[in-house]
């Protein structure tokens, strides 16, 4: 008993927090299959360019086939192989929660740092302004900020914007939504790795260095950030899930990834206007998102209770 | 070497010209107030000459860990100076004052908190040379020496912290201090946490390298029996200020401070050891908040001799100043009738101050 | 009581302002205008002029400012770049309340649901249950509103036949069942697990203890003291969850075909109409503050507990 206190106060190791989610795995047969699934859909994403069919190659003599031998998930309304498109819309889903993880961490890292460790008036104002944008629902303001980027970069190119606009429209659209979601994205994780930074600062060997000659930067570099990274692993299980999501529901409503480049949400958005006739063009990208979801979370909650059980409930409603 | 080399001037200072310099360590008219009202330091002077000890001690929460950071600078001084070794540390930039300071170190109180659990031991006792550019070799080299130089091994410097006890983990903090080649070493309660055994083997560790590397000791703590073991002087302390300063000898045999003999009394063992205390004297009630200090003598809120000299007017209207010789000051304005009468008779009637 | 309420109130207005000027000078910081984007054909630089001086989109930026904020004050968004003839507030009161009833009775249906199921879950001690309310608080979470309204329309719509699969016939029929159960999901998973969590430990309490030692039957006990202690987190979800359930209705309505603010919103989106867009966003953004300033009042209400902490 006394080891394993020893232990927790030391916050671990990596072997350590792999041994606990190796156990973890084996009794739990929610989380085996969520990594299951999880694994199927990065291989789908991967191997997408190896299927047999092309997600944008139309066929007019099969349009709307519901699943057969050749077409596992049926045809869309240009005759377009359903799976080769789910493929796709994964790779899509997959880069983006990569991308805006990346760029949400980044920032949110430097503000929650920076804001804690210099503490008084600077932390007041940027706390104060990170409470007001988490007062304003954060779809919402995802909605505003795509519709306004995607109008600006979706005309023609003009000025200093042109590289930009280029790299929209080869792109595919998907550089408005990592804006977007980069840019909205890094809140949470700001607040966490503040407060972690604010309970670290004043840590006696934090002291012990800066009493050695320690210039700031040495200490968030040395101390600090290490001893964060827990918390920005918690913030990362927070924000890849939500970027799928935002993603898809951004597509859904026509300010994502733009046609013909299939994404989850307007696939979902295309399905549902044939429910009637075609349900499977509405339940196969339905299926797919709400499962990745959905593992994600049971994933991020096992990981949760082992880097840090106080954080697990930290989550934005 | 290159740390030797560092070293040299300094070291040289200390022998040859100490004398002309003054103390190694002056803190005048030292003040530390927090937004919430608390004064924690309110008004400390203090001289440390080289080589001594100086011992602090006081109750948990009358300012003697507020006054160590203040005194390096951990804390920003509301108000006073440090000057070490000649150079006044309040007045310099952080940048110039990160290397002022790099001499004067600190052993911390948790040697649970005061180890980055991520750092292996030779990350953390090597710290201080990164910071000050000595390169890897050399780093390593002098981190086996000081590993040896605290009791441990040299292989351990690949451990983590976890791996390693309370009483271990405070020489790994000790062999960091030393890393910095210090020559002020501020001693923040360093036993307080430790089990009593290992207290004693902590004690002769820091006494020996005290004559071995001829370093200055503030050693803070509310033990008084480890005081009287390892202090050349030691300072009472009360609600932010210094009641008493005298020589550790002087002290215990005759305080010149009601509250020293207060705290003299709550340690059974000083008696048999044959302090100047034979009946305990209680002190009434916990101490005021730091944030509303009583008017007059801060202590004559709980001041035993107060009520038995018939409460004489001038303890609630006029602040006492540490006033004496050389070997004892004390801030009362009754402390030569205490000196004068001795303590036993004062403590015969106690139970009228236990209430 | 009134002095924490007016602190309240006004530590909100900061907050709306900075959302405010935050929107207003995304929408304007980029370059380029709303003539832009909206039509394929270029401008004669001149119509465009006028459109601008129209717009008073030709003033310095911080007069747009004021007057714009001005205008927001009196609920004037101006008009809809689409519609020409309505004004965002028009399209508001047309459209907002079939939303409003919706989002509601998903409200309603969670708190209602949610608070039995919850009793049930902490009272229970049979490991299924605890199973159960497992499963549908991870499902309530983690599932995106489109996908349950999907699921559920194909498999009670067009699978089963028992609901329309598209349109609106009022709140009383059965085409609210699903857009309303879809929106009520997350909610009621939140409810359950928010009340069973408080049940538990009120249970553990002294005098709840008491009153079954006394012989009392648990039913009675928790009927009589644990009203107050449902409505706790019943306000806290409430809280939680309206945003959720507001940005949930722009799926719900477009795919269902409920004609109410959100689908309206989705459309407007796809079709650019910045006014819209922007007065829908901070009159939902109020929206949602306000009713974190309810909820923050009513925790008051129903918490000593708060109340004696800013008495101090």
């Amino acid at each position: 008993m006394s080891t394993l206190d020893a232990d927790y106060r030391n916050g671990g190791g990596a072997t350590r927090h792999a041994w606990h989610l190796g156990r973890q795995i084996v009794h739990n047969p929610g989380l085996t299959a969520s990594l299951a699934f999880l694994v199927l859909i990065v291989g789908l994403a991967i191997l997408a360019p190896l299927l047999p069919y092309d997600a944008y190659r139309q066929d007019v003599l099969h349009r709307n086939e519901l699943p057969t031998l050749q077409h596992w998930l049926g045809t869309d309304e240009l005759g377009r192989d359903v799976l080769a498109r789910i493929a796709v819309g994964a790779r899509v889903s997959l880069v983006v929660a990569v991308a805006t993880t990346l760029i949400a961490i980044a920032i949110g890292v430097m503000v929650g740092t920076i804001s804690a460790y210099l503490g008084g008036v600077t932390d007041s104002i940027v706390m104060r302004f990170v409470d007001s944008m988490y007062a304003f629902p954060e779809t919402l303001f995802a909605i505003l900020m795509a519709a306004l980027v995607k109008g600006q970069l979706s005309g023609e190119a003009n000025g200093f914007l042109a590289p930009l606009v280029e790299a929209y429209r080869l792109s595919g659209g998907m550089l408005g939504v990592l804006l977007t979601l980069g840019l909205t994205g890094w809140l949470t994780t700001s607040r966490l790795v503040r407060s972690q930074v604010l309970s670290l600062k004043h840590a006696e060997y934090v002291l012990a260095c800066r009493l050695s000659g320690a210039s700031d930067w040495f200490i968030i570099r040395t101390h600090l950030l290490p001893n964060t990274i827990p918390v920005i692993l918690v913030a990362v299980t927070l924000v890849v899930p939500n970027a799928i999501l935002l993603e898809a529901g951004l597509s859904f409503i026509g300010i994502g990834v733009d046609p013909p480049t299939p994404s989850w949400g307007t696939m979902i958005a295309t399905g549902a206007q044939s429910i009637q006739s075609y349900p499977h063009l509405l339940i196969c990208p339905a299926l797919a998102i709400g499962l990745t979801l959905l593992s994600l979370n049971v994933i991020g909650d096992a990981l949760r209770d082992i880097f840090d059980p106080a954080l697990a409930g930290a989550q934005k409603a | 070497m290159t740390m030797v080399l560092k070293r040299a001037p300094l070291a040289q200072g200390s022998q040859a010209t100490m004398a002309q310099i003054g103390p190694l360590l002056q803190v005048l008219d030292l003040h530390v107030h927090f937004d919430n009202g608390v004064r924690a330091v309110d008004g400390v002077d203090l001289d440390v000459v080289a080589g001594e000890t100086l011992a602090v001690v006081g109750e948990s929460g009358c300012g003697k860990t507020t006054l160590g950071r203040a005194i390096t600078l951990l804390q920003r001084p509301t108000k006073g100076r440090v000057v070490f070794a000649g150079t006044d540390l309040t007045r310099l930039s952080q940048r110039r004052l990160r290397v002022a300071r790099r001499h004067l170190q600190m052993i911390f109180q948790d040697p649970y908190a005061s180890l980055d659990p991520r750092q292996r031991v030779g990350e953390i006792v090597g710290e201080p040379m990164r910071i000050a550019g000595v390169n890897a070799a050399a780093r390593r080299r002098r981190v086996a020496e000081l590993l040896e130089m605290v009791g441990l091994s040299g292989e351990m410097a690949a451990r983590l912290p976890r791996e390693f006890s309370g009483g271990q983990r405070q020489r790994i903090g000790i062999a960091r201090a030393l890393a910095a080649d210090p020559r002020l070493v501020i001693c923040d309660e360093p036993l307080s946490s430790l089990d009593v055994s290992i207290q004693a083997q902590i004690v002769n560790l820091l006494l020996n390298l005290q004559a071995e590397l001829l370093l200055t000791y503030v050693f803070i703590s509310h033990d008084l029996a480890v005081v009287r073991q390892i202090a050349t002087r030691v300072a009472v302390m009360y609600l932010g200020r210094i009641v008493e300063l005298a020589e550790t000898d002087t002290l215990f045999r005759s305080p010149g401070h009601p509250y020293t003999v207060a705290l003299l009394s709550a340690v059974p063992t000083l008696a048999e050891a044959g302090a100047a205390v034979e009946q305990p004297v209680l002190l009434a009630g916990d101490p005021p908040s730091p944030a509303n200090v009583p008017s007059g003598c801060r202590f004559h809120t709980r001041c035993w001799l107060r009520r038995k000299l018939g409460d004489p007017a001038i303890c609630t209207t006029e602040e006492p100043v540490l006033a004496g010789g050389p070997q004892q000051r004390a801030a009362c304005h009754f402390s030569a009738e205490l000196r004068a009468s001795g303590t036993n008779d004062h403590c015969a009637n106690s139970s009228v101050t236990s209430g | 009581m009134l002095s924490y309420f007016c602190k309240r109130l006004l530590a909100g207005i900061p907050t709306l302002l900075i959302s405010f000027t935050l929107v207003f000078f995304i929408a304007h910081a980029t370059p380029g205008s709303p003539w832009d984007s909206s039509s394929n054909r270029p401008l004669e630089p001149a119509v465009k002029a006028r459109l601008d001086a129209k717009y008073h989109l030709d003033d310095p930026l911080y007069v747009q400012y004021v007057d714009y904020l001005a205008g927001a004050l009196r609920g004037d968004f101006g008009p809809s770049f689409r519609d020409r003839t309505k004004s965002v507030a028009d399209i508001v009161a047309q459209f907002l309340p079939v939303s409003l009833k919706l989002g509601g009775a998903a409200m309603l249906l969670a708190v209602l649901l949610g608070l039995p199921f919850g009793a049930l879950a902490a009272l229970s001690r049979h490991p299924a249950v605890d199973g159960a309310i497992r499963v549908i608080s991870t499902l309530g979470i983690s599932m995106p509103t489109y996908v349950v309204t999907s699921i559920l329309i194909v498999a009670f719509g067009v699978g089963l036949g028992w609901v329309p699969t598209f349109g609106w016939k009022g709140l009383f029929s059965a085409s609210s069942l699903v857009p309303v159960f879809s929106l009520a999901l997350a909610p009621l998973a939140a409810v359950i697990r928010c009340f069973r969590t408080s049940m538990l430990e009120v249970m553990n309490l002294d005098f709840i203890r008491t009153a079954r030692a006394k012989g009392l039957r648990p039913m009675t006990i928790i009927v009589h003291h644990m009203g107050r202690n449902a409505l706790i987190p019943a306000v806290t979800v409430v809280g939680a969850y309206t945003s959720y359930i507001l940005v949930g209705s722009f799926f719900v309505e477009s795919i269902a075909g409920i004609p109410g603010f959100g689908r309206y919103f989705v459309l407007a989106v796809a079709a650019r109409d910045y006014p819209v867009i922007i007065g829908t966003t901070l009159i939902y953004a109020l929206f949602v503050i306000v009713i974190n300033l309810i909820v923050d009042l009513s925790y008051y209400l129903l918490d000593p507990r708060v109340r004696t902490e800013h008495a101090r």
